[in-house]
């Protein structure tokens, strides 16, 4: 399984990729950028990947608006949608642009991670 | 002789009754023409009467009316123009009489000339009436917003002969209706800041401090576990708050879906969500017959679910919390009463008021709180077209009203 992390908080992506490791999913297989800047070099050199955790506030960018993107990069991949926000309008934007899944950061950001990832692992499991 | 004697006599008889048959039908038909002239002149000064005062009314109207009425022949003259149109436009009659074309095309927005046009004509050749909204410039050069309704009028033949326009002024709505606009705009923004800026840090704040207790609970000293006791527990406590705070501000953006619900069926689901609290405290819970209401059910419930939570939260520790939901119905209007009693510690009179305020927590720091709750609770009844009031003594409990709308 290769992951992709897209978040521009350094401290988030720590935390993302702990939630993670408790998946078995270690960091040769798991990538991570920052900046809306280093999308296009990675994804040019990249093979695709089978899950991407995407920060919907990317800095100054809507992470949602970078889905289409992704799945042209990676069709298969299940893109999760991860974010401090339960806004509405938030969730309603991530699934119109047709984001498989959408995990709050909180107190329980690991089991959400983990039961997303587990369902995207099984889907891949179940399609390959 | 006698015979022609007679005949004679006769003779004269029929004449003399000819001739008063003849007079007679005159003077009757004289006295009917007169009659009949009498009752015509008395309807004509009647008619006359109504249409003076028919024009009075019009006249009344079309001159006090805060609209510019403007008619416009089939030729585009205008041939009316009511005084208010002055005043709306600042033009005077003069020169809105001596315009060409439809005077509110020439002094409307740029951007609305092209519809208005389109309209005008349509109206004009067709007979469709048209209304819209449309910006234009007061003659002092103000910017302003009004609303148009132009129909046609025609004649037995159906032909388009003249058109009437109602304008009104909608400047102070439509004004209204920007702020609003600007102060949901402002909302959102707020919301997407706390839900995002402000809840991120504290993400990183409890997630780093789940780092530090996993990975080096071993190594930190027992004195800075302390501390790091206390970071958790404030962090928690801002979590909560930011949570509460982005409620509160996105109760006013909700939309309220009316519906009857079942006031019981409501207070059951809520009871059955504070089981275990209700039980812990050994709370004793009377519910007595609850009417339908027309509420919106998940917001409806919130208040509900405040209303009890807080009563048994704020319970007289020395006494068997009892709390006891009642309504009232009224049939006109149509209104139902719920209240929510309690005998818990009660409020002082003078801080009635503050309970529905935002952030008052009148118990201090010893009852867990954010005091937001009832300030969400008066806010969620108002958007269900209702009212809350308190009634409490301090020591002896609260009984907090509800009034909702009944079902029809």
């Amino acid at each position: 399984m290769r992951l992709l992390v897209i978040d521009d908080e350094e401290t988030h992506r720590l935390l993302i990729k702990r939630a993670l490791s408790a998946l078995g999913v270690t960091s040769l297989d798991c990538i991570e950028i920052g900046k809306v800047e280093e999308l296009d070099g990675l994804l040019a050199s990249s093979l695709p990947f089978s899950v991407v955790l995407l920060d919907v506030h990317f800095g100054s960018t809507r992470g949602p608006t970078l889905i289409p993107t992704l799945k042209s990069h990676s069709p298969k991949a299940y893109i999760i949608c991860i974010s401090t926000s339960e806004l509405q309008e938030d969730i309603s934007e991530c699934y119109q642009q047709k984001a498989d899944a959408y995990v709050v950061k909180g107190a329980t950001l690991s089991a959400d991670i983990l039961k997303a990832v587990k369902f995207a692992k099984a889907s891949n499991e179940a399609l390959s | 002789m006698i015979g022609e004697t007679s005949l004679i006599v006769y003779g004269l008889l029929i004449s003399i009754g000819a001739i008063s048959l003849f007079f007679g039908g005159f003077l009757l038909s004289t006295l009917i023409s007169k009659r009949n002239l009498s009752e015509i002149e008395e309807q004509a000064a009647s008619l006359s009467q109504e249409r003076d005062e028919a024009k009075l009314h019009y006249e009344s109207l079309t001159n006090n009316i805060a609209a510019a009425i403007i008619i416009r022949d089939s030729r585009g003259d205008i041939s009316y123009c009511s005084p208010f149109t002055e005043v709306l436009t600042g033009y005077s009659r003069k020169e809105i009489y001596e315009t060409v074309g439809d005077f509110f095309l020439t002094i409307c927005e740029e951007s609305d000339r092209e519809r208005m046009a389109r309209s005008i004509k349509v109206t004009e050749l067709g007979g469709e009436p048209f209304q819209f909204s449309f910006q234009f410039f007061h003659k002092s050069g103000i910017k302003m917003w009004a609303e148009t309704r132009t129909v046609p009028i025609t004649n037995e033949e159906d032909e388009v002969v003249a058109t009437l326009s109602v304008t009104l002024d909608i400047t102070a709505s439509m004004r209204y209706q920007m702020q609003v606009e600007e102060k949901n705009r402002e909302l959102k923004e707020f919301t997407s800041m706390i839900s995002h800026d402000l809840k991120a840090p504290i993400f990183t704040i409890r997630g780093m401090l789940q780092v530090i207790a996993e990975d080096y609970k071993n190594e930190v000293p027992s004195s800075l576990i302390e501390l790091l006791g206390h970071i958790e527990r404030a962090s928690e406590r801002l979590e909560i708050l930011v949570t509460s705070i982005l409620d509160y501000a996105k109760i006013g953006a909700k939309e309220v879906n009316l519906v009857p619900v079942s006031l019981s069926e409501v207070v059951n689901e809520v009871l059955a969500d504070h089981h275990h609290l209700i039980s812990s405290t050994d709370t004793e819970i009377r519910v007595l017959p609850l009417p339908m209401v027309l509420a919106d059910r998940l917001m409806l419930s919130q208040v509900i679910s405040n209303l009890i939570g807080n009563a048994i939260k704020y319970r007289m520790p020395q006494r068997k919390c009892e709390v006891t939901v009642c309504a009232e119905e009224k049939s006109t209007p149509r209104i139902v009463k719920l209240s929510v009693r309690d005998n818990g510690l009660g409020i002082p009179q003078d801080k009635i008021e503050d309970v529905f305020r935002p952030f008052i927590r009148l118990h201090g720091q010893d009852i867990e709180g954010t005091g937001i709750g009832l300030a969400s609770v008066r806010k969620l009844v108002n958007k269900l077209g209702g009212s809350i009031s308190l009634e409490s003594a301090e020591g002896h409990g609260s009984t907090f009203t509800v009034t909702l709308r009944g079902v029809q």
